[in-house]
C-alpha cells in the first residue's frame, strides 16, 4: 500500500514535470518569439521616425534630357538606395540611382542621390515627382516645366 | 499528490516571473529605442525651427563663383553637409572649397561668415549681359547726389534741395523705415556702424538706429568742412574737404590725423574694410589710393589707365577686396570688377543715370535718371540646403 502511494505520486510527479517543462518549452517559444518581433518592430520604428528624403531641386528650373532629379537624405540614419519612383502618378521603371557624394551601398546622411530618368519629355505645365523609399519615407516635389 | 502540485506550481509561477522580466525588459528596450529616435527627430525640428541663412554677397568671375554667406539663425550649422544648387543643378564637393570666418571651427556658428567658392565648368555665367531687379521708385525727386549705404538694410541719402531725407530699406526693395528731414541736419554722406547709422553733417555725425530713430546728437563733434565717411574694424573714418582723413574710435571720441592728399588732388570717394580705399581724381586721371587702416599708403591704381569709361562712383566685394567700379560713358553706363588682376564689365546700361553704388548680395545702383534704386544681378539662383533639410534661395 505504501509502495503503491509512493509510486502514484511518482508517477503524478513526473507526470507534473513532464507537462510543466512542455507548457514552458511552449511558452519559452512563444515568449522569445514575441520579443524579437516586439524589438524588431522597435528598431523599425526607430528607423522609421529617423529616416527623412528631401527632393531639393529647385521648382523652376529641373535639369532635362535626362530629366534630373537630386534627394538628400535629411534623416539621421542610413538609407539603401532602393527608391521607388513616381512621376505625374506613374511608377517609373527605368530611373538611375547615382549617389553623387560617395560609392558605398548605402546612403549616408547629409549625403544626396541622383535620379536620372531617361527619355521622358514633359510638357510644360505643373508636374509631380514622389520618392519612396524602401522604409516607406517619401517626399513629393511640384515643379513647373516652362514653354520655350 | 500535494508535493507534486506544489512543484509545479512553483515552477510555473517562476516561469511567469521570468517571462514578465524578460517582457518587461523589451518592452522598456523598445520604449527606449523609440523615446530616442523621438528626441533625436525633436532635435532635428528644433534645429530646422532655428536655422536662418543670409546671403551678404557675391563675386562673379568667369567660371568661378564666390559667395559670402551669414549664419543668421540661432544654431550652428554643419558645413560638411550643406548642398549647393545654382542653377539647378547640384555643384559636385571638388568644385566647392568652403571657408569659415573661424577656420578652427567644426561647425558653422551663429554670426560668422561662410565663404563658398564654386567653380562651374559647364555654366556659362560671363558677365556680359546684366539683369536689373527693380526696388523701388522713391517718392521724391532728388536734386542732388545720392548715397547708398548697405547693411541687413539698405540706406539711400536723398538729397533734395530743400528736404533731404533717409529712406530705409529692406533686401526685397520694401521702405521699412525713413529718417524725416526735420531729424537731419544737412547731411552730406552716411555709412553703417555695427547696428547703427551713421550720418554725416558738414561740422558733425549723428547717430540713428538701424531703423531710423535718433540716438545720439553730435556722436562726433566740431568737425570743420567734412565731406565723407565710411567705418570699419572698430573705427570712423571722416575725408575732409581739403583731402585728409580723420580716423575715429569707434566710441567717437578719440581722433588722429591719417593722411592728406597732395594738392591739385580731390578726394571723391571713401571705402574701408580691411584696408582704407580712396577714390581720388588727380588732373584728368581717377586714382584708388589703398592705406593701411593706420595710414600708411600701400598701392595705388590708375583706374582711368585700367578701364576705358570715366569712373563715376567706387565700392569693394569683402572676400578679398575686389574692387566694383561704377562707370558713364555716353549711354553705355557699365559695373567692372576686378577680379583675379583682371577687370570684368557687367553691362548696366538700362539704367539712365546711375551716381551711386554698393555691393551686397547684388550690386545696387541709385539712378539719378529714374529715381530708383536698382539691383543689378545675373538673374541666377542659387539654393543651399541644409544636413536637416532647412532650404534657402538667393537670386545673385
Amino acid at each position: 500500500m505504501g509502495f503503491s502511494l509512493s509510486s502514484s505520486h511518482m508517477i503524478f510527479f513526473i507526470g507534473a514535470l513532464i507537462v510543466a517543462s512542455s507548457a514552458m518549452a511552449i511558452m519559452v517559444n512563444v515568449i522569445l518569439t514575441i520579443s524579437t518581433n516586439v524589438e524588431s518592430r522597435g528598431e523599425d520604428l526607430s528607423n522609421k521616425i529617423l529616416s527623412d528624403i528631401t527632393i531639393i531641386n529647385d521648382p523652376e528650373n529641373i535639369p532635362q534630357d535626362p530629366l534630373t532629379i537630386y534627394v538628400k537624405n535629411t534623416g539621421r540614419v542610413k538609407l539603401d538606395t532602393t527608391l521607388d519612383i513616381f512621376l505625374d502618378n506613374e511608377y517609373i521603371k527605368n530611373a538611375t540611382v547615382t549617389q553623387l557624394d560617395n560609392n558605398t551601398d548605402l546612403w549616408q546622411p547629409g549625403e544626396i542621390v541622383m535620379i536620372t530618368i531617361p527619355g521622358v519629355s514633359l510638357s510644360s505645365g505643373e508636374h509631380t515627382i514622389i520618392v519612396i523609399t524602401s522604409s516607406g519615407v517619401s517626399d513629393r516635389l511640384v515643379f513647373i516645366v516652362r514653354g520655350d | 499528490m500535494g508535493y507534486s502540485l506544489t512543484l509545479t506550481s512553483v515552477l510555473f509561477f517562476s516561469f511567469f516571473l521570468f517571462s514578465f522580466y524578460f517582457l518587461y525588459g523589451t518592452l522598456r528596450e523598445f520604449n527606449e529605442l523609440t523615446d530616442a529616435a523621438n528626441d533625436l527627430k525633436e532635435e532635428r525640428d528644433r534645429v530646422l525651427k532655428n536655422t536662418d541663412i543670409t546671403m551678404k554677397g557675391v563675386l562673379i568671375d568667369g567660371k568661378n563663383l564666390t559667395f559670402t554667406f551669414e549664419n543668421s539663425g540661432y544654431t550652428s550649422l554643419d558645413v560638411d553637409h550643406l548642398t549647393f544648387i545654382i542653377e539647378g543643378v547640384v555643384i559636385e564637393k571638388e568644385n566647392l572649397t568652403l571657408t569659415l570666418e573661424e577656420d578652427w571651427e567644426e561647425y558653422w556658428q551663429v554670426g560668422d561668415e561662410l565663404v563658398v567658392e564654386a567653380y562651374l565648368p559647364n555654366l556659362s555665367l560671363t558677365s556680359s549681359a546684366g539683369d536689373t531687379a527693380w526696388l523701388v521708385t522713391p517718392p521724391t525727386t532728388p536734386t542732388g547726389n545720392i548715397t547708398i549705404a548697405s547693411g541687413d538694410h539698405i540706406y539711400c541719402l536723398i538729397l533734395n534741395s530743400s528736404s533731404p531725407t533717409i529712406e530705409i530699406f529692406n533686401r526685397d526693395g520694401k521702405v521699412v523705415g525713413v529718417v524725416p528731414s526735420t531729424l537731419l541736419n544737412s547731411p552730406l554722406d552716411i555709412c553703417v556702424m555695427e547696428e547703427d547709422l551713421l550720418v554725416l553733417n558738414k561740422t558733425s555725425v549723428d547717430r540713428f538706429t538701424s531703423l531710423g530713430y535718433k540716438n545720439d546728437d553730435n556722436y562726433i563733434g566740431s568737425l570743420v568742412d567734412a565731406e565723407l565717411i565710411t567705418y570699419s574694424h572698430g573705427y570712423v573714418f571722416i575725408g575732409l574737404a581739403n583731402g585728409s582723413i580723420i580716423r575715429y574710435t569707434s566710441d567717437g571720441k578719440n581722433q588722429t590725423y591719417l593722411f592728406s592728399l597732395t594738392s591739385g588732388s580731390d578726394l571723391m570717394d571713401i571705402y574701408a574694410g580691411a584696408m582704407l580705399h580712396l577714390f581720388v581724381k588727380k588732373g584728368n586721371f581717377y586714382w584708388i589710393y589703398n592705406l593701411t587702416l593706420g595710414g600708411a599708403l600701400h598701392s595705388k591704381m590708375n583706374l582711368s589707365a585700367a578701364l576705358s569709361a570715366t569712373p563715376l562712383a567706387f565700392s569693394y566685394f569683402a572676400p578679398g577686396e575686389q574692387l566694383v567700379v561704377l562707370t558713364q560713358g555716353n549711354n553705355s553706363h557699365m559695373v567692372y570688377y576686378l577680379a583675379s588682376g583682371n577687370f570684368y564689365s557687367l553691362n548696366a546700361s538700362i539704367i539712365r543715370d546711375p551716381v551711386a553704388l554698393d555691393v551686397g548680395d547684388g550690386i545696387y545702383l541709385v539712378d539719378q535718371g529714374t529715381h530708383t534704386l536698382q539691383k543689378l544681378t545675373l538673374g541666377q539662383k542659387v539654393k543651399i540646403i541644409t544636413r536637416e533639410g532647412w532650404e534657402g534661395v538667393w537670386e545673385f
